[in-house]
């Protein structure tokens, strides 16, 4: 369920007028967060056979350090790092789905459902 | 003793605490995060200055974050730069600080009322000008005003503090 506040902070976005700069910084971190939470994930299904942060460095010509950073937080990915940190998992976008915003505002089990049916 | 959940709405009913609401529509409420009227006014109310709107924005994506249950990393028995949040020593004050890496780097601290509950009561502070000893005796000092019989809590490992992905550097 949204909320009046998500509604308010999502307003320009849905009425097609320019968003306000620090809501492109919040968008941007978003971002970052969850392409950073996959790659956490991915890794640490790798590192249930063994996979170590040394291994994944060692993949991508970088010093275990710089892997650790990069898993740390995500203020220091970049569009290069990620690429690297996803090829050195061995992982690839499927398909690279961009939803309309109007159709993510629905409640999930509805936006499952649309998503079935088409 | 343990902090219980009608003590929390009571401070919030008085307006001492503000209980984050996220701005992330898609994402679940795994948990909680309550904040100070100073930091509640930095997290809603629009700056002139845009620098500042976009460095609310961020904090409050950190928060999000940490709400929604997203991986967490925390530097807890290290010195570790580069962390979401960092355990302040000595480790039984059990000053807490979130950290947006920005320019400011912002700094909020804070304390664990109890597992996947924070409390963060003192800041925003630029880290650059921060006196961290001083900022630490702020936070417990403001934590007794808010909650003078009750501790936050100890742990050992970062599961004592954030169920599932927190991650101890």
């Amino acid at each position: 369920m949204i909320t009046s506040r998500q509604k308010e902070f999502l307003s320009e976005i849905l009425e097609g007028k320019p968003i306000p700069e620090d809501k492109l910084v919040y968008f941007r971190e978003r971002l970052r967060d969850r392409l950073h939470s996959a790659i956490l994930a991915a890794f640490q299904q790798r590192a249930k056979t063994g996979f170590k942060q040394s291994d994944l460095a060692e993949r991508i010509h970088k010093k275990r350090a710089q892997i650790t950073r990069w898993f740390s937080t995500t203020s220091n990915l970049t569009l290069d790092s990620i690429s690297d940190l996803m090829v050195g998992l061995g992982m690839d976008f499927d398909e690279f789905p961009f939803t309309p915003i109007e159709k993510t505002l629905a409640p999930k089990d509805r936006q499952v459902k649309g998503r079935k049916a088409a | 003793m343990l902090i219980e959940e009608d003590e929390i709405k009571r401070l919030c009913d008085q307006g001492r605490l503000f209980r984050v609401e996220p701005l992330a529509w898609r994402e679940t409420q795994e948990r909680a995060i309550y904040v100070s009227r100073d930091i509640y006014r930095f997290l809603t109310q629009p700056s002139a200055d845009p620098a500042a709107n976009g460095d609310r924005r961020k904090l409050h994506r950190l928060f999000d974050r940490f709400i929604s249950g997203q991986e967490i990393s925390a530097a807890f028995k290290r010195n570790i730069k580069g962390s979401n949040i960092k355990r302040l020593s000595p480790p039984n004050a059990e000053v807490w600080e979130f950290k947006v890496k920005a320019r400011p780097q912002l700094r909020v601290f804070g304390r664990f009322a109890a597992k996947d509950l924070f409390l963060a009561i003192t800041g925003p502070v630029d880290r650059a000008n921060c006196d961290f000893q001083a900022e630490k005796i702020r936070c417990q000092y403001e934590w007794s005003k808010l909650l003078p019989e009750h501790s936050p809590i100890h742990g050992s490992t970062i599961d004592d503090y954030i169920s599932a992905k927190g991650i101890s550097l």
